[in-house]
């Protein structure tokens, strides 16, 4: 086990050069910041001496060797844009990221994991039916017009909750509903086929042969057999929630690092991009091992060497 | 109700004025007074360090705890700011006349030192100011005594005073030095109406008023700014009353709020034109009776009515009225498709031909109208729709389309010489090349002091262009906001969201 993580984490690392190159590429080649950075009246020769001066002239290889010596050390340069440095920047929006995320998934996983053992249960019954319609369209809703929607109906019309903004609670109920109905669609869907899976096989026959609860049968042996793929994608969706709720921000003025990254990226405020790529990605690999160590606990069968 | 001193101030400062106009005139009498009022904004800055950036929307915040030397009125015209007068002594020096007992908000004094300091920065190459190209026309700042400055510019520059008003903003000199520009990038200490309280980045920036702001105490005690990137929820905002004003509207979003009784739209015309840059460099763009005929096939009426829904209007020339130089009497190309259709025939295209057209995915539906109606005079124009920044840097990288969709807004100059020299030569979005006159008469205008030769100079330019078409004019986008009632706000000229004025409805 204990190699087994060593293993893992020097992969991680590997995984997060490999992408801060990947990143760093794509962004040189598909922009000139100098042009976003000063505004459009700004004369040629004023363009190439920012460029100069910003180091922009330099090789895309020194540029990127002079990067990763300094990332190394937790230095991801400057803000273009902003003045600030660029990891603050990023690790400054990380509580609001987090917070939505974890409360979108908090919904998701209340509303999905029941709702799909029990569309499960009673399979082509009309708890099924209605559970499995409810969960097409979450999944077929796209976020922009369902956050809207929620705020025109529960924040003007029934005057519930705030439109948008952080603060208390109040603020945090419309963004996580918003954000976490597709995964909690998605989960639903795989608990319910997963379920219907395990329900079939031969020891929870055995189980329900040799007199089991049904509580027992379902809860203890059912359910927990199902876990490991609901598992997988539960991680995976948490971590596109981590990196990728731009809309949901946006409609709701979350202060995420989803807005923050895509606002990076349209003015070509490099360091904030790459610190921005670096915090998610690590994130996302350690949620990736987190998983891979759960699944030991969840079935033994799985041993790590 | 203002003090004796501050109308005494004001009075002597409008009259040093002169002719110039007017400065911040205290109000008569006051409504009652706003404990609060929040705004919605379209973008968030990225900096609160007027010196570091080039972008609009910052301005809707520092604009309101810094001043400039020179302010420009709801109209637009240039009044006093921290200057009370200005006056060109020769060609090149212009020698301006400081406000008195002005104090920073951290209590520092404002002199003529300040303002080289601030101009002395902006210009540093070391500073890698965005707003550099602001005081490119300038050669020294000297500090004559605590309250006249001279600037000398290197070449005769009657536009100066319009590029000291907006961005170049005053800054203190003792703060700067000592709390150094990473403190400076979030922070503010201005001379403003306003001053800097707290700022969470991506939720809220909070400013209190400055009881001893020289223009008068402003009547709004608290200012929340929100940033709030979607159009609908700003508006949903607005509607359940978490906000007060908010910024930026698409046109179909201005009618839904004129829908309810409570709310107020408020547009006027913008600075910002838009129009299609035509590449004069390529067959068959080079010849003249062709580009006036792609300017009569479109009917920009009708994109104005239909698509802007009246938020707009019909584009006669590059400059707008609100602007030096512009000439009443340029008629601009109504939309005529038999003309177009003869000119084609004249210039040898009895059938028209293919071409392509990009721009960037905001204004989409205007460029699909344009190609329809380019299609029907028998122009084929192919649709490249691209993210806004990958097209600019195309057209900056002489890389545009044949017909390339541009908006641009004057650098907020309200002048000619903020549009004008962008046409050719080493400016980048234009291909085009001008006749000789063209390039003389824009050389006079931007370096001539007399006023009205000035302006002749301009007209005449602007009926050169009618002639040369070099552009495909389209339209005056509206600069659109909307408040509750709760506040006198209007939308200014230059669209910067100052609340100095603002009263109690």
């Amino acid at each position: 086990m204990k190699w087994f993580l060593v293993r893992r984490l020097l992969q991680t690392c590997l995984v997060v050069l490999g992408l801060s190159l990947l990143v760093f590429m794509i962004l040189h080649v598909t922009g000139d910041p100098a042009l976003v950075i000063l505004p459009p009246y700004a004369r040629t020769e004023e363009v190439a001496a920012f460029r100069e001066k910003m180091g922009f002239n330099d090789p895309l290889l020194v540029q990127y060797a002079r990067f990763l010596a300094r990332a190394i050390r937790g230095d991801f340069g400057m803000s273009f844009h902003q003045g600030q440095p660029a990891l603050d920047l990023v690790l400054d929006r990380m509580p609001a990221t987090i917070e939505l995320g974890v409360a979108a998934m908090v919904f998701a996983l209340a509303l999905a994991v029941p709702a799909g053992i029990l569309a499960a249960l009673r399979k082509d019954k009309l708890a099924d039916f209605v559970g499995m319609s409810i969960a097409l369209l979450g999944q077929s809703m796209p976020a922009f017009w369902l956050g809207l929607m929620l705020v025109m109906l529960i924040s003007v019309k029934l005057d519930l909750l705030p439109v948008s903004g952080r603060g208390g609670l109040a603020h945090l109920v419309l963004p996580a509903i918003t954000l976490g109905s597709f995964t909690a669609a998605r989960v639903a869907r795989l608990t319910r086929s997963e379920m219907l899976e395990v329900l079939g096989q031969d020891f929870v026959r055995t189980a329900r042969a040799k007199g089991l609860r049904e509580g027992a049968v379902v809860g203890k042996h059912a359910f927990k057999n199902s876990l490991v793929p609901v598992l997988t994608i539960v991680a995976l969706e948490f971590g596109t929630v981590l990196g990728g709720a731009v809309i949901t921000e946006t409609i709701f003025a979350w202060p995420g690092v989803g807005r923050l990254m895509v606002d990076s990226i349209f003015e070509r405020d490099f360091p904030v991009v790459q610190a921005g790529v670096f915090v998610i990605a690590v994130i996302f690999v350690l949620l990736n091992l987190v998983v891979d160590v759960a699944y030991a606990w969840l079935d033994p069968r799985i041993r790590y060497t | 109700m203002i003090s004796r001193r501050a109308f005494l101030r004001t009075g002597v400062a409008a009259a040093a004025g002169g002719s110039i106009g007017l400065g911040r005139v205290p109000r008569a009498a006051a409504k009652g007074e706003l404990e609060q009022v929040t705004m919605g904004g379209a973008v968030e800055p990225g900096t609160m360090d007027p010196h570091m950036h080039a972008n609009r929307w910052t301005l809707d915040v520092q604009n309101q705890c810094f001043d400039q030397l020179i302010h420009r009125d709801p109209k637009a015209k240039m009044v006093p700011g921290l200057a009370t007068a200005w006056k060109q002594r020769d060609d090149r020096t212009w020698r301006f006349e400081l406000r008195r007992n002005v104090k920073y908000h951290g209590g520092e004094p404002f002199d003529a030192e300040t303002v080289k300091y601030s101009y002395d920065r902006i210009m540093d190459p070391n500073t890698k100011s965005p707003i550099v190209s602001s005081l490119r026309l300038v050669e020294k700042v000297t500090v004559v005594d605590a309250t006249t400055l001279d600037i000398t510019t290197k070449a005769p520059a009657p536009v100066l005073p319009a590029y000291l008003s907006l961005y170049t903003n005053i800054v203190s000199k003792a703060w700067m030095t000592a709390k150094g520009p990473e403190f400076a990038a979030r922070n503010m200490n201005g001379t403003g109406a306003f001053k800097f309280v707290d700022w969470r980045r991506g939720e809220h920036i909070k400013l209190a008023r400055n009881d001893a702001y020289w223009g008068g105490r402003p009547q709004i005690k608290n200012v929340t700014f929100r940033p709030m990137p979607d159009p609908n929820s700003r508006v949903l905002a607005l509607q359940k009353g978490e906000v007060d004003i908010i910024q930026d509207l698409p046109p179909a979003l201005a009618d839904e709020i004129k829908r309810n009784a409570d709310l107020r739209v408020s547009a006027v015309p913008s600075i910002r034109v838009h129009f299609i840059v035509m590449r004069t460099d390529l067959k068959p763009l080079d010849d003249r009776r062709v580009r006036q005929a792609l300017n009569y096939a479109v009917n920009k009426e009708a994109i104005v009515k239909q698509l802007l829904r009246g938020y707009a209007n019909p584009l006669t020339q590059i400059l707008t009225p609100a602007m030096f130089g512009y000439a009443p009497d340029v008629p601009g190309f109504p939309y005529n498709p038999d003309r177009a259709k003869a000119l084609l025939r004249e210039a040898g295209f009895p059938r028209g031909f293919s071409t392509e057209i990009s721009g960037p995915t905001l204004n989409t539906d205007v460029i699909e109208a344009v190609a329809g109606n380019l299609r029907e005079v028998g122009v084929e124009a192919t649709i490249r729709i691209e993210e806004q920044k990958v097209n600019y840097e195309n057209l900056m990288k002489r890389k545009a389309t044949p017909l390339h969709y541009l908006s641009w807004g004057n650098w907020n100059l309200f002048d000619a010489d903020g549009t004008v020299p962008f046409l050719y030569g080493d400016t980048q979005w234009s291909y085009y090349t001008p006749p000789p006159r063209f390039v003389e008469l824009n050389k006079l205008a931007s370096t001539i002091v007399d006023g009205k030769k000035r302006l002749e100079a301009y007209h005449e330019l602007m009926r050169i262009l009618q002639e040369e078409a070099p552009l495909l004019l389209l339209y005056q986008q509206f600069d659109i906001n909307a408040a509750n009632r709760k506040t006198t706000f209007e939308t200014r000229y230059d669209n910067v969201m100052l609340l100095h004025d603002t009263e109690k409805s």
